[in-house]
């Protein structure tokens, strides 16, 4: 159908090379987030449905181990995805000054881990305050 | 991204009249929205809001609330989501290409950007009752 021609492999290919499998982990983390999200979707919904005393009970029963420890799996997922994602965008999107290149670590802080750490602390001050 | 190996010609058509470029934007506006705000999110939804003491949750849950109820946060968080959602979709249905079904690729787009698309609208009705 498509005239395209793909070489078959087993569906493991991945655990041919170490970069293969660091390549693998990093789109795993999709997985992670995604699940994360409909979780937050689930707590907006607790929020916006049943007011105060539903929200609590929502957020009692989140407070288990199990839910602790999927937090945490996604916590650490989410995390790579934002390394791993600002180590690209230098690659991806490079800054000139001039005819001089941004050097990747220099622009990886400005595009990536600046605004990162910043978005970060502005909403957890705002929780904790 | 090209380290990505996802330019806008893997969608397994001829890259003129393929869509995929569209899902690859959008997947990249996605991945810079989540790489910024999804770790943080984690740690107040699954750490700070679920605190032991329920004098503490109930603290933070009003400052979250406050939050969430203001409507330049609304807009900026159904905008985090939709993308993020979109992100997730697209790396999952490339994954599960990469995992051997290939043949499938525009089959997945259904419950992968379908999907992304229902939470979004959800994300939208709950924003608007909140």
């Amino acid at each position: 159908m498509s005239g395209q021609y793909h070489r078959s492999h087993k569906w493991a290919w991945f655990f041919e090379r170490p970069g293969y499998v660091r390549f693998m982990v990093r789109e795993f983390t999709g997985f992670f987030v995604g699940g994360y999200l409909v979780v937050l979707l689930v707590t907006l919904s607790k929020l916006a449905g049943g007011g105060e005393a539903a929200f609590a009970e929502w957020l009692a029963s989140v407070s288990g181990p199990w839910w602790l420890v999927a937090h945490l799996v996604a916590l650490v997922a989410s995390v790579w995805h934002t390394v791993t994602w600002f180590a690209v965008v230098p690659q991806a999107m490079p800054i000139y000054l001039g005819e001089n290149r941004l050097p990747a670590p220099v622009a990886a802080i400005v595009m990536g881990y600046g605004p990162w750490l910043t978005v970060t602390a502005v909403i957890l001050w705002w929780v904790l305050r | 991204m090209s380290a990505d190996g996802r330019g806008p010609a893997t969608g397994g058509r001829a890259a003129g009249r393929s869509d995929e470029a569209l899902w690859w934007a959008l997947f990249s506006a996605g991945g810079v929205m989540a790489a910024l705000f999804v770790p943080a999110f984690v740690i107040v939804t699954g750490f700070l809001l679920p605190a032991g003491d329920p004098a503490v949750a109930a603290e933070r849950t009003a400052q979250f609330a406050a939050a969430v109820g203001w409507w330049p946060v609304k807009l900026a968080l159904l905008g985090v989501l939709a993308l993020s959602l979109v992100h997730c979709g697209h790396r999952i249905r490339h994954t599960m290409m990469d995992l051997g079904m290939r043949r499938y690729s525009g089959l997945l787009k259904v419950p992968c950007y379908g999907g992304a698309l229902a939470g979004t609208i959800w994300a939208a009705m709950l924003l608007w009752v909140i």
